[in-house]
Formats: structure tokens, sequence, C-alpha cells
């Protein structure tokens, strides 16, 4: 067959299963594809088909994803390999470990096939602070797929993977995803072991996978997740068959539209496209009913405020002492740190860390990172509240926009930080949520809905998901490359 | 005019634990260079720390032991700073809402007893250790040091003396290993003290300007620094030269605080609550169980001594300094039952043995039991307490019984009447003077003759048989 | 709340940042951006019941570690990254007070 990288993991593994293909021959498929449209895409940094060949030949026996090749985004530690957050600060490096993640993959036979670009750091909507290249997206190649993980986005739209892992802090899977016409699902903070993921804000980030299907998004939940006693944040609940969740329905699933995600200045075709869908779900049998999250509108100030706090500190360790690159020839310590950073992090990462170091320094605490973290809980107690009475999913965009034009934002970061305007408020909360593909503007650019669910109630949001994609067909649209 | 010093002091012990606060490294002092380390410890990117148990239930150990309210929830800040011996870049500590507040700490201040209050007790990770290349252009640094657990137990400015420090200090040492949390040896670096300190006009409530003194490593260089630094703020008080904030470093071989210039942003530490750590919860039951498994407290233990045991003050005091010898007195008490002459021997003989061997008493060879044995040979007349003063080092140098001593060399004391009959029989013949002194009424006498009997039998006669022999054969003789 | 330059000096001191001038200015114009979206926060919204700050989205489930020692990671590994080193230590330049 020589298709087998337009197939997804479900539909790979029956034929693994019947022996009618070999591991080696969809990493073959997979990689020829790659080789013939990243160039376009430039959604890897690397991809190691050697090792990814050597791998397959040694899977384990058995396995929920055996023989599968997974693209990685670049924040996610591989023992020996090369793991940069495409930063230059980190270049030449190689942990001494894998993340909790990988190790997990590794052992439901799973194979790592690359390593996808992102945003420095994840610090990004659009792929386009990576210290090496910006990625592309596949369905227009003179927009952005979206970000931190574009790279995974932009591979999995391309057929380049089969299945990609990316990390959401602020949307960071959920927002490409939409953008590049994937599924994205970001786990209930604690469902996914961190440890290994290079941190951003550490009390926000969860790794999540980015699929062709809802089906493969929960195939590969179900590998990644559970409680990790290496993750003190990770939490120690049964992981469920999210599989067995995906009944094909929505009967009876009481979903909420809050009214908060419905603003002025989103776009008319967004808006038209997720409208439609709450219709068809409603003429499905779900009950469907208008909500507010009252504190929606200060999401994006407390994120960027206790974000970029966490980041200033993570990122302290990036000081040339242990690892990464250091600064040519430093005159004493303080030169050396200065230099190191300076000359290391990119545009985005600098202000960043500035802005974080600033809500923390003496002073400015209160007014800044406490006042965030107390309308942080105003944000959760909104998202609890309506749970609590009853509801199964909250359904709103994911992006306001569809995918905007390369450069088009990159001079002013807070029209940049307002793209991710629907997908914040799900991270301050720690509650999961998935992206799915909703429609096309008539330009024939992705867009995609939001399922929010509560506390580790992934296989409700799956469920919906699912039925929606049984309705439609909007996620078998391949893009032209 | 008369100035007071008013002190406070930080101190930092290390806790007894068999792995590194947040990850699973060896806490072994020594090795090779960054030998004992891992990802975790040396802040790589992606890892996570995991608290050690055993670290935090030490920590409630510590914080009850001087009295303090445990907080209910325990959570860590992350403390930024950059140096090279810190590799995150922060240290996970403790900030605005400690493990525990307000407890205090009794010290003996020149016969009365003063209290001195402590504002908190909490947990940190230690930092790695730099070494200055002399004459180089760079330093190394070795992270096996780095993550060891850490308590910081920060007194109020209660302190008015060098001698007070240094007596809060030893008590602390006292109370920390009877607690077996930490061997507080400050020259390994396992105790470490920090002092702040100012002075003020005698009769006044107010601070003065606190300056912050460092790098003091034994127990002697606190009390000598905190003296040199009152002195140096109170000519500057009286030259009329202004005290000024800063942090100041102990040099002990010349015996000087030196001025670290200061820096102006050092205490901008962006304090925030640790996002990879939530908050360790404290259940009630859990810190009444570690009160209750708490060990009796040297104060406690020194009272009993005197009321129930009967030592005198002086006694107990002694014995309740190292939580082993008190142990090993208690443990004497199961096999003889005179406490005060098991005192008087750990505090005498065995005391100077091992003053002249320079170890504790754990590494003695001779257990109580052999002890009282020793002491039960006496009692019995078999011995002399002279001869027992012998006896007592041989069963320390070898770990043999009294018993065993006793038999192979030959020591066993003559009792037996008839053997003694022989030499009192001599002793008398050869000493006709004596013997009529001793008719005449002078009663002194007999104890010149009891002496010869005890020069004749090598010191092995029983004294008191001897004395009884002798006056039978003088009373047949009159 | 308007941040200045030698605001952002100090902030990029303690983040231990090198920025160049241009960057100073720009950086310090773009946080006036921020910050002012920012400080809606501040002027919109009161909390004037005690809402108890949010620092993570679960509550304490006591994941300790038992006191065990595990073995340290190899030297080669620990050190394999390091930019300078020197035997089995890291090196770092002269640390001069400031």
């Amino acid at each position: 067959m020589d298709n087998l990288y337009s197939l997804t993991a479900n539909e790979l593994l029956v034929l693994l299963d019947k022996r009618s293909v070999r591991p080696e021959d969809i990493i073959e498929s997979v990689c020829s594809r790659a080789q013939s449209v990243d160039g376009k895409v430039k959604g890897y940094l690397s991809i190691d088909k050697e090792g990814a060949l050597a791998r397959a030949k040694a899977l384990p026996a058995s396995g929920k994803l055996r023989g599968i090749p997974v693209a990685i985004k670049d924040n996610i530690c591989v023992e020996g390999e090369l793991t940069t957050c495409a930063s230059k600060i980190l270049s030449g490096f190689r942990p001494p470990y894998n993340a909790t993640v990988v190790e997990k993959l590794r052992s439901e036979g799973a194979v790592v096939l690359g390593r996808a670009n992102m945003d420095e750091f994840a610090f990004g909507s659009s792929c386009e602070n990576s210290a090496y290249f910006p990625t592309l997206n596949p369905w227009d190649t003179s927009r952005i797929p979206g970000g931190s993980s574009g790279g995974s986005a932009a591979v999995v739209a391309a057929d380049e993977a089969v299945m990609a892992l990316g990390s959401d802090t602020g949307g960071s899977i959920r927002q490409p995803a939409a953008l590049c016409g994937v599924v994205g699902m970001k786990p209930t903070y604690g469902r996914v072991s961190r440890y290994g993921l290079i941190a951003f804000a550490s009390s926000l980030d969860q790794i999540g996978p980015l699929t062709k299907d809802v089906r493969d998004s929960a195939l590969l939940l179900g590998a990644i997740a559970g409680y990790d006693e290496k993750d003190s944040t990770s939490v120690n609940i049964p992981v469920p068959d999210y599989l067995s969740c995906l009944t094909g329905d929505v009967k009876g699933m009481r979903i909420g539209i809050p009214k908060e995600y419905f603003v002025d200045g989103m776009d008319k075709e967004v808006d038209a496209a997720v409208k439609e869908a709450v219709a068809l779900l409603k003429s499905k049998g779900a009950q469907v009913s208008e909500i507010s999250l009252p504190h929606t509108e200060y999401a994006v100030a407390v994120y960027y405020i206790l974000a970029t706090a966490e980041a200033s500190s993570n990122l302290a360790r990036f000081d040339g002492v242990q690892f990464g690159r250091r600064c040519e020839d430093p005159q004493n310590i303080l030169d050396m740190y200065e230099r190191t950073r300076g000359e290391g992090f990119g545009a985005e990462a600098k202000r960043r860390i500035i802005l974080g170091t600033y809500v923390l320094s003496s002073g400015y605490y209160d007014a800044y990172y406490l006042k965030a973290q107390k309308v942080r809980a105003l944000i959760k107690d909104d998202f609890d509240k309506v749970f609590k009475a009853g509801l199964d999913c909250i359904l709103t965009p994911t992006s306001p926009t569809p995918a905007f034009k390369v450069g088009e934002r990159s001079s002013d970061p807070l029209s940049m930080y307002l793209s991710d305007i629907f997908t914040i408020s799900v991270n301050l909360a720690g509650v999961p949520a998935i992206s799915v593909p909703c429609g096309f503007t008539k330009s024939g650019l992705p867009i995609g809905m939001q399922l929010i669910g509560d506390f580790f109630r992934e296989g409700k949001i799956l469920r919906a998901a699912h039925a929606y994609e049984c309705y439609t067909d909007w996620h078998k649209r391949s893009p032209k490359l | 005019m008369d100035y007071e010093p008013v002190i406070g002091l930080e101190v930092h012990v290390q806790v007894k634990t068999a792995s590194k606060m947040f990850c699973g490294c060896t806490t072994e002092f020594g090795g090779p260079p960054n030998s004992h380390t891992c990802p975790v410890c040396l802040g790589f990117p992606g890892v996570l720390p995991v608290l050690n148990k055993k670290a935090l239930l030490s920590a409630v150990r510590t914080a009850l032991a001087v009295g303090c309210k445990i907080s209910a929830e325990v959570k860590f800040h992350r403390k930024n700073y950059f140096y090279p011996d810190l590799p995150k870049g922060y240290q996970i500590s403790q900030y605005d809402e400690p493990l525990s507040e307000d407890g205090k700490v009794d010290i003996d201040a020149g016969g009365r007893v003063k209290t001195i209050r402590v504002k908190r007790v909490h947990m940190e990770e230690d930092a790695g250790k730099l070494i200055h290349e002399e004459g180089e252009n760079s330093s190394l640094v070795d992270f096996n040091r780095c993550g060891m657990p850490l308590l910081e137990i920060v007194s109020e400015p209660d302190i008015n003396s060098p001698e007070e420090a240094y007596r809060y200090l030893t008590k602390l040492k006292l109370l920390l290993r009877y607690l077996d949390v930490s061997d507080c040896d400050m020259e390994k670096g396992s105790l470490r003290c920090d002092a702040n300190i100012s002075i003020r006009k005698k009769g006044d409530t107010g601070l003065g300007t606190k300056a912050e003194v460092k790098n003091m490593n034994s127990f002697k260089g606190v009390k000598s620094a905190l003296e040199y630094e009152i002195e140096r703020q109170v000519k500057c008080a009286e030259t009329g030269e202004r005290i000024v904030m800063e942090t100041r470093l102990w040099d002990p071989d010349r015996c000087v605080t030196i001025s670290m210039r200061s820096k102006e942003e050092a205490h901008d530490y962006r304090y925030f609550p640790e996002p990879d750590l939530v908050p360790f919860t404290l259940d009630t039951s859990v810190v009444e169980s570690e009160r209750k498994s708490l060990p009796e407290l040297p104060e406690a233990r020194k009272a009993r001594f005197i009321g129930s045991l009967g030592l005198p003050e002086y006694d107990a005091e002694v014995l309740t300094q190292e939580k082993a010898n008190a142990d090993y007195f208690e443990a004497c008490l199961k096999y003889y039952d005179k406490p005060k002459v098991i005192a008087n021997w750990l505090m005498g003989e065995i005391s100077a043995y091992m003053n002249s061997k320079n170890m504790a008493i754990e590494g003695l060879k001779m257990g109580p039991a052999a002890l009282c044995g020793l002491l039960n040979e006496i009692d019995s007349g078999k011995i002399s307490g002279k001869m027992a003063k012998d006896i007592v080092l041989r069963m320390c140098e070898t770990g043999k019984d009294a018993s065993a001593i006793i038999s192979e060399s030959g020591l066993s004391q003559i009792s037996d009447a008839s053997q003694l009959e022989k030499f009192a029989d001599e002793a008398i013949a050869e000493n006709v003077k004596t013997v009529e002194d001793f008719m005449k009424g002078k009663d002194s006498a007999l104890m010149f003759l009891v002496g010869q009997v005890m020069k004749k039998t090598k010191g092995k006669a029983n004294p008191a048989m001897v004395n009884e022999v002798l006056r039978k054969k003088l009373a047949a003789k009159k | 709340m308007s941040i200045k330059d030698d605001k952002v000096k100090y902030v990029a001191r303690l983040a231990r940042l090198k920025l160049t001038d241009r960057e100073v200015s720009l950086i310090a114009h773009q946080l006036d951006g921020i910050l002012g979206y920012v400080d809606k926060l501040n002027e919109r919204l009161d909390i004037s019941k005690d809402v108890p700050p949010m620092s993570h989205p679960h509550a304490a489930s006591n994941p300790f570690r038992e006191d065990k020692a595990r073995p340290s990671a190899p030297s080669e590994a620990v050190l394999s990254n390091a930019p300078q080193k020197k035997g089995n230590f890291f090196k770092v330049p002269r640390i001069i007070e400031e």
C-alpha cells in the first residue's frame, strides 16, 4: 500500500494486526511523505528514520500503539537525542533521561519518529518564534500553523506523521489543531505526567495528543495518561478506557454555550461554523443551553501574569553552567550569565522573562501576581459552577480567527496574545478540552471548535467530539500539498 | 555609655536522611565531585521534585521539640537568584507560610533560665559547593551537597550576649541530636549559623541598625565573631560613625568581620509558590503521632534523673548532655540498682577513658550489662574498688566481661579467711612494735598491719576481711 | 502603570539578561501595552470578598517519596552536556563581588 501515511493510527493498527503491513512499511511511507512535503511545511526540526527503523525491529510484544510512528514536540525530553525547545540556548542539549510520556509511548510500542518544531520554549501562537525557522500552515503556506505546537499540528495535517504529541499551556495544542484542521486535546492538569516536559508554566502545562481524528486522540491519550510518581502534580486516578467512551452519539448530553465566547471582533465565518455545529448537535439530541462564565474577559490578563512569572523562574536554569550554550569568552560570572541568556533567548522569550520577572519583583507582587491568582480562582469557580449544575461539556470556538498571515501579528505581541482568548481559561482552571475541525472558510482554511469538560472527564468530551465527527466529514479533508 | 547587643540567630541544620530532599541521591558526605547527583538535583530541564517524607517528618519533630505551632498546610516557595552553586536559578524554600512558628528554647543565662523565642522552623534545600581556584580565572562547582534537606531555625532577637548565643546554639544542638534529626557538626557543615546583630543603649527598647554576620564555622567562632562585631559596633557608636545595614563575613584567621559590599538588588528574591509541589497537608493525627514518638527531651530527662533516681543536679546535667550517654546510663539500671554508683563510674573512669581515646559512648566495647557485672563483683567483695579501676580499662579495651578478666589474670580478691590468716600471722610476727602500740590502745596501728597484709597479697586481699582477721588474732593475744 | 526604561534595565539585571538599548526601549514600549491591558484586572475587577489565591488546579494529595537512596546518575551523563568542565567539576568563570 502506498498511502499508508494518510491513514489514522486506528486504521493502521487494524492492518498491522492482520499483518498486511509491517511497522517498517509505515515508517517508510510516512518518511517519504515527509520528504516530499516538509520542504513546504517545515514542521520537523529533525527526523530520525534510521533510529525509528531500528526501534521498529525491536518492539515490545504487545502495546496499544505497537508499530505506530509518533512525532514529538521539541520540548519533550528523549534520552540522548537533541531536545532544544526550538531555542538556541539549548542547542546541542541531549537529555540523559526520557520524559515519562516517551517511556510510556515506547512501552506501548510506539516509535518516536522526529522532533516537531515549535515556538521557542512554547512562547507563541504562530510557530514564528522558533529559533530555527517558522513552520507553515499546510492549508496555505503563506499562513502560520498556530502555536506553540505548530510543528506537531502541521505534520499531522500534512500526513507527515500519524500522530503527534504537543504541549498546551494556554492553547498551544488546541489553537494549532484548529488552524491546521486536526484534533488536539489538552487533558486535565495532572492527567498526564509532566516529567521530562521542559517547563513553560508549571501550573498550566499539559502534554496532549494531536491526531487526525478523535478516535486516535482517545487512543493516544489512553497511552500517555496516568499517575507518575516522578511528577508530584500528577493525579492518582485510574485511567478509563477512552475508546469505549466513543458511543457515536450525543443523545441526552448537556452542552453549554458560554455567551462570553461569542464576542465582537470574532471572525464571521468562525462564528457561523461554530453556531452551525451547535445546531447540528442539537438536532442529534444534545440538550443545548446558554451559560455564563463571567470572568472570561480577565483570563488573558491573568494568564500573562501567571504564565510569564512561572516561566521567568523556570528559564533561570538556562544559564550556561551545566548544559546548553554558553557565550564566548565570558569575563566573569555575571558577564557569562547576561550574555549567555541575552544571546541565547529570542525576542519573545526575553519579553516574557522580563514581564514575568517584573510582576514578581519587589513591590509589584500583590498588585499583579497575587491578584491574578485570586482571579484565577474565580475563573475556576465559573467552570465548577456550570459543571456542578449538570453540564457535560461546554462548546466554544477554539480560536477567534482562522490561520493568519505569516508576520501579520509578530510585531504586536498583544494581538498575538489575544489569539488565545478562548483557550486560556481552560488551562487556568485545569479542566480538559479538545479542538475538532468544524468547517472551512470560503478560502479553504480550517475552523475548529472546542469542547471543554469537567476535571478528569476527558471521556465525555471525546464522546461528544467523536459523535460530531460521525455526523460530519471535516476531519477527513486533507490539504493539497 | 553602656550598650547592649541584640542578637538573632539563623541556624541551618542538615537533616539526617538517606536520600536528598527531592530526589533519590545519597546524602553521604564526600565522594568524588558530582558523583551524588542526578538530573533532578542538578535542575536539568523538565525534571520535577518529589518530597522526601522523612525530611518533612524530621522538620515536624524539630518544630514540636522547640514548641512551635505546626501549620496544617506545608507550602513551598521558590526563592529566585542566580549563583553557580544553585542549578535551577531558584531554591525551593518556604516563605510567608512556614512549616511552623512561635516556639522557644530555654537556656541557662548565668544561673537563671532565659527564654529565647523561636520565630520559625522551615524547610529548604541546600546548594552545591564552589571551589575557587587559586590563581585561576575560574571556579569549580560540585553539586554533591545540592538538594540536601535543611532546616532553618530562626530565633527572635532575644539573645543579648555572645555567651547566650553560644548557649542557645549548644542547646539547639543537644535537642537536634536527641531527636536524631541532625549531627549538628559545624566543622562538617551540618550546622551553619548566621547572626543578625545590632546594639542599643541599655534600657532602650528599640532596635538599632543590624549587620548580618556570616561564615562562622565553629561554636567558638560564633562567640568570637559576635564579640568582635559588638565591639566594632560600640566603637562606631562612640565615635559617631554610622552603622550601616550590611552583610559581614567572619574571618576566623584574622578574627575580624569584613564588610561585603552591599548589593542593592540582593533582596529581590521574587518568591512565589512552587508550582511543581502542591501544598502538603499535615493532619493533626500525623502531628500527634510525631509528638508521641518524640524521645524524652534533655530537660525532662535531667529532671527525672534528679527526681526519681536521686542523682545530684550536676550528675544529671552531665549525663543528659548526650542522648547516647543518658541511654547507656539508663540501660545500666536494668542490671544494677544504684544510680549514683553508675553515674560515678560513667563520669569518672569511663569518661576519662573515652576522652583519652577521643571516642563517643557508641564506640565503647563495654556494654551496660558488662559494666554492671563489674559493679556487682565489687559489691560481692570479689574485687576491690581499686582493682575494679584497672579491670574497667581492660574491659573497655577488650570488650571482655569482668569475670573473664578477673579469672584470666588471677585478679580476684582473697576473701578466704584461712588464706589470709597466714599473712596476718606473718605481719604480726614481723611488726612487734606496732602490735605493742595497738595493744596500748593506739587503734590506728591496726591500719598499718592491714597495709602490710595487703602488700603481701599484692593488693588482692579483701581489706575488710583482713581487718577482721587481724582484730581476731590480736584480741586472742591479749 | 507605565513601565520605564530604567525599570526594564533593573528587571533585566535581576533576570541576568543582557539587552541592547534598542531592546530595552522596545520591550518597555511593548510591556506598557501589555501591562495596560493587564491593568484592567485592577481597574475593573473589585475582589471584595476574600478569594483565596489559586496556585494549583488540584488540592493536596501528599505525593511523598520514601527516604531511600537510589544510585545517582553516572558522571558521564551528568557532565556530558557541560559547556566547560575540569575533571568531574563543572567549570565557571571567576566570581567577582558586584
